[in-house]
């Protein structure tokens, strides 16, 4: 199960690898261009668990579409300036339909972006920042 | 008071689970195996990593409840408010301080790490795994503060110390319905989970 999700996840990923340039990682015991795919499978102790809770809360039953979390993924991620899972998440998000222009909109600004005024980020903000 | 109006208005995170079991119960494997399972780190050096991020987050609910986790663990409270306080001074294990240095900056700056900040761990001792594990534990806690802050869960000094006998005595698998069962009943917390996790590979 863990394999599967990691593939789809770096499926995304591929087809659109993170703007400004990758960083080494911090880990010896990985080659330095690693993925997150390197870190996941190199340590199931740990992320095999955590494979079933993403997939609950990104892919199981919710009030929100998968595209409409994705897009919070990828909104949340740019808050935190963490290029590798902004690049992964807005591309799956563009994926699931949501338009570029909205997300360009979003990170540029929340207040006068195309989105559904439901989904409004007001509540993401300080969640991330000041929680 | 709870943001969520499905909740009390005094809700706990007992109450968060039990009104989103779905989605929520899924953090209890994954939360037990990082706290509990085998680590580099003891279990009082990961809730003293826990109680130490929720600090940085002043999330109440988590720092209350993991600070008394910690003590159990044998974590003096007194030396847990130093190391929030300043780092550097505080009367902690030396080989300590690099990991709560790293595991802060990555709740108040996460993209700004770097790799003299992971050779401030290696250099005290630790491996790759070590990092890992910090690294994780920081995570998990960052994801739990945002939660409970995000439901508006406050909680009382009570609550944490409720949480607290549960988490030391039961770990995290087990939520505060099962809790009156005798423990003589009880199979060991990581066996299903285990068994779970070599079914689906």
């Amino acid at each position: 199960m863990i394999q599967r999700w990691v593939d789809r996840l770096h499926r995304h990923i591929e087809r659109a690898p993170p703007q400004g340039g990758t960083q080494m990682p911090f880990f010896p015991s990985l080659p330095q261009d690693a993925t997150t795919k390197q870190v996941f499978t190199a340590h199931p102790e740990i992320y095999s668990h955590w494979a079933r809770v993403s997939e609950a809360i990104l892919r199981g039953p919710s009030p929100l579409t998968p595209a409409q979390r994705e897009l919070i993924g990828a909104y949340v991620s740019s808050l935190n300036s963490c290029q590798y899972c902004y690049g992964g998440h807005r591309a799956a998000a563009e994926l699931f339909g949501i338009a570029p222009e909205t997300i360009d909109g979003l990170i540029h600004d929340l207040a006068t972006a195309p989105v559904d005024s439901r989904g409004g980020g007001s509540k993401k903000h300080p969640v991330t920042r000041q929680p | 008071m709870a943001l969520l109006r499905s909740l009390p208005e005094n809700a706990t995170l007992a109450d968060l689970r039990q009104t989103y079991a779905d989605l929520l119960e899924k953090l209890r494997p994954y939360g037990h195996r990082l706290m509990r399972g085998p680590s580099p780190l003891t279990p009082g050096q990961r809730e003293l990593i826990a109680a130490f991020v929720s600090g940085v987050n002043s999330c109440r609910y988590c720092h209350g409840a993991h600070s008394l986790v910690a003590r159990a663990f044998g974590v003096d409270e007194a030396v847990l408010a130093a190391s929030l306080d300043d780092t550097a001074v505080a009367p902690i294990d030396a080989r300590l301080k690099p990991i709560l240095r790293y595991v802060r900056k990555l709740t108040e700056t996460p993209s700004r790490m770097t790799a003299a900040d992971a050779a401030a761990v290696y250099d005290a001792g630790w491996n790759d795994e070590a990092l890992l594990h910090a690294i994780a534990v920081c995570a998990y806690f960052n994801n739990m503060n945002r939660l409970v802050e995000g439901a508006g869960i406050v909680g009382s000094a009570e609550h944490y110390a409720i949480s607290a006998r549960r988490l030391v005595e039961h770990g995290y698998l087990r939520g505060v319905a099962k809790h009156k069962k005798p423990p003589a009943s009880r199979k060991p917390n990581v066996a299903p989970a285990r068994r779970r996790t070599r079914r689906q590979r």
